[in-house]
């Protein structure tokens, strides 16, 4: 029998969360397929994909509200795939916010603690020390109905971290507020999250919202997971061109693979050669990608190859460019220095560093 | 968006007739109940409340009228009871024959009162239970099941799911998250759907009349049998009483509710 300062180790290397090849079928329709993920103790993932793409049914299984078709959940080392949502121990944020709306804040938030049969003093307690975190106490004995959108979220918050779970599931929980509130709910949500420590997975559809919060992405299209990382690797490194558009803005041409050289190949764009860090046989025809940003405009004739503006957009930060070249039109965003810039109709030239190409896999 | 509030002078005119077709009926026979004369007229020479007091001389209707009440308080309730699990039911899960137990359950709506009379009437001497209160309340819950259930189901329908499986998330048992969360958040329909019940079974005449005896005979019943044999205007105070109670009745349920909430199953 190993001692027991190995067994420990042995349990912390066990991640907290595992999903387990787990898919969803709805008759013929397959909503989540062959779906794996390790998800750490006190880790902040996120699930991002678009609208139907199997990410609130994913959060269903997790929960307890949907059982897999295939597959295993494991919380903590214990088989969970089975067990009913109410003896999970998983605090949740609906999309709508769920609220009860024929009780009193105090009383909303109380319920899991009442369910847990806490006793009333220490209930009362625990409730005003959550509404406290989530900024809140002159509102515990109003009804949700007399609350504002943003307050409501809170309440919710409030109710699903107030029982201490084990897990916090938030599905989509910032969509309803209005974008000025929705940046300070994510700083105030990531803060909380941290203060508390638990470990949480956010459903979302926006990648600026998911990658300002998690330490994790989990990118999924069509019921399967496309890319898993942290939010810079994968938005530098998006691996597929479906990932690399839903995570931002991305400019794609079709090229062939003309050399190869060490950790290098030419590739050959509209009879443009760019040298591109990566490996590909010679002769195939790839995607290569670059983001906007990453391009630069100088002066005609000094950049790789020349390009014509056709039209300029000031969006107050940046300035949005769409160039024509052999390449295709493409965009560029150039950050405003409050220096004038090359105006519509004229030739500039276009540069970049080699290492902001990529090549995509095919799809 | 469009304002639908601002009508017509056509569309006013319109509704104070119809307003006052509906209203008539009622107005005359609660002016005919001040009458101070022996057969049913308007009290032109003055008025009175002695065929008020008639009523207390007659035993016979406030029997009947506690007899009609116990009755609809316990078809209502039975009704209700059983539109509940019916409608979620419907509601919630696709079953094979879904849509013939909600046919079955409207049924009643479509079958005139007269034939359902006669076959209550047959049914209820072969259980052995003609004229008791059991067998009128069985055959007023079949009547009354469809104002029940098209209430409570448009309430069913209309919840939002999500704050049972958040009940559900936060620990509370299926029991419990009925208890505490569904029932209150269909209530509203629930109480629309049993006093429509309770109003409609307290009201019906046809099929009642075939399988009441005289020990178990209700107001509607009661009132029917008087006028074949005088016509007084006793007839127009009972109804007066009635017209009273069912409207202090209604604006409690105003305050409490709300009626519009309540009758259209919102
Ligand atoms: N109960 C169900 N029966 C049949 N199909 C379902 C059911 N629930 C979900 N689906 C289907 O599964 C797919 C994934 O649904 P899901 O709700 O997980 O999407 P989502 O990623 O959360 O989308 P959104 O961002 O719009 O919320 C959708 O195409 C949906 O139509
Ligand atoms: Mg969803």
């Amino acid at each position: 029998m190993p001692p027991f300062f190995l067994k420990l180790n042995l349990v912390n290397q066990m991640s907290f969360l595992s999903l387990k090849n787990i898919s969803k079928r709805f008759g013929d329709f397959v909503a989540v397929e062959d779906f794996n993920l390790e998800v750490d103790k006190g880790e902040f993932i996120s699930l991002l994909g678009p609208s139907g793409c199997g990410k609130t049914t994913t959060l269903n299984m997790i929960a307890g509200f949907e059982e897999p078709t295939t597959g295993a959940i494991q919380i903590d080392g214990r088989d969970m795939t089975h067990v009913s949502p109410n003896a999970r121990d998983i605090g949740i944020v609906f999309q709508s916010y769920a609220l009860f709306p024929h009780m009193t804040v105090a009383e909303n938030v109380g319920f899991g603690l009442e369910m847990r049969k806490v006793g009333k003093q220490e209930r009362r307690e625990r409730v005003m020390e959550t509404l406290e975190l989530v900024g809140l106490t002159e509102f515990a004995e109003r009804v949700p109905k007399a609350l504002s959108g943003g307050q409501r979220q809170r309440v919710a918050l409030a109710r699903a971290i107030v029982i201490r779970p084990q897990l916090l599931l938030l599905d989509e929980p910032l969509s309803a507020l209005d974008a000025k509130i929705r940046e300070s709910m994510q700083v105030e949500l990531r803060n909380i999250q941290r203060t508390v420590g638990i470990t949480t997975i956010l459903v979302t559809h926006d990648q600026a919202e998911a990658m300002a919060m998690s330490d994790r992405i989990a990118v999924m299209n069509m019921g399967r997971m496309a890319r898993l990382g942290e939010p810079f690797e994968i938005y530098e490194k998006p691996g597929d061109s479906f990932t690399s558009n839903f995570l931002g803005s991305t400019n794609i041409f079709d090229g062939e693979v003309q050399d190869e050289l060490e950790g290098q190949v030419l590739v050959n764009c509209s009879d443009i050669g760019l040298h591109i860090p990566g490996s590909a046989a010679k002769g195939a025809r790839v995607s290569v990608a670059i983001r906007p940003e990453k391009v630069g405009l100088v002066q005609a004739g000094k950049g790789i190859f020349n390009a014509k503006v056709r039209t300029r957009i000031f969006l107050g930060t940046c300035w949005a460019y769409q160039v024509e070249s052999d390449l295709g039109s493409f965009n560029v965003t150039l950050q405003n220095t409050g220096h004038s810039v090359a105006g519509e109709g004229e030739t500039v030239g276009v540069t970049w560093h080699d290492d902001a190409v990529r090549i995509l896999a095919e799809r | 968006m469009k304002r639908y509030d601002k009508n017509g002078p056509l569309a006013l005119v319109f509704n104070f007739v119809f307003l006052l077709f509906i209203l008539a009926p009622l107005v005359v026979v609660c002016l005919v109940a001040f009458t101070d004369k022996g057969y049913l007229s308007l009290p032109r020479d003055g008025l009175s409340v002695r065929w008020f007091v008639a009523i207390l001389d007659h035993p016979e209707f406030v029997d009947a009228f506690w007899y009609s009440i116990y009755l609809a308080l316990g078809s209502a309730t039975v009704a209700v009871a059983l539109a509940i699990p019916a409608a979620m039911a419907t509601a919630r899960y696709k079953f094979p024959g879904r849509g013939l137990i909600m046919a079955f359950f409207m049924s009643p709506l479509m079958i005139p009162h007269v034939v359902l009379g006669v076959a209550f009437l047959s049914y209820l001497s072969s259980l052995g239970w003609s004229g008791t209160y059991i067998g009128l309340v069985a055959c007023h819950v079949v009547l009354i099941m469809p104002y029940a259930l098209r209430l409570v189901l448009a309430s069913v329908t209309g919840m939002d799911r999500s704050a049972e499986l958040a009940a559900k998330s936060l620990g509370a048992s299926k029991w419990t998250t009925f208890r505490r969360v569904t029932i209150p958040l269909i209530l509203p329909g629930v109480t629309g759907g049993w006093v429509l019940a309770f109003i409609t079974s307290f009201d019906e005449l046809t099929m009642t009349l075939f399988i009441a005896s005289p020990s178990s005979t209700t107001l509607p019943v009661r009132m029917y049998q008087h006028i074949t044999e005088t016509i007084d205007p006793l007839i127009a105070s009972v109804s007066a009483v009635i017209i009273f109670i069912t409207m202090i009745m209604m604006i409690i349920l105003d305050r409490i509710f709300g009626l519009d909430k309540l009758l259209v199953g919102k």
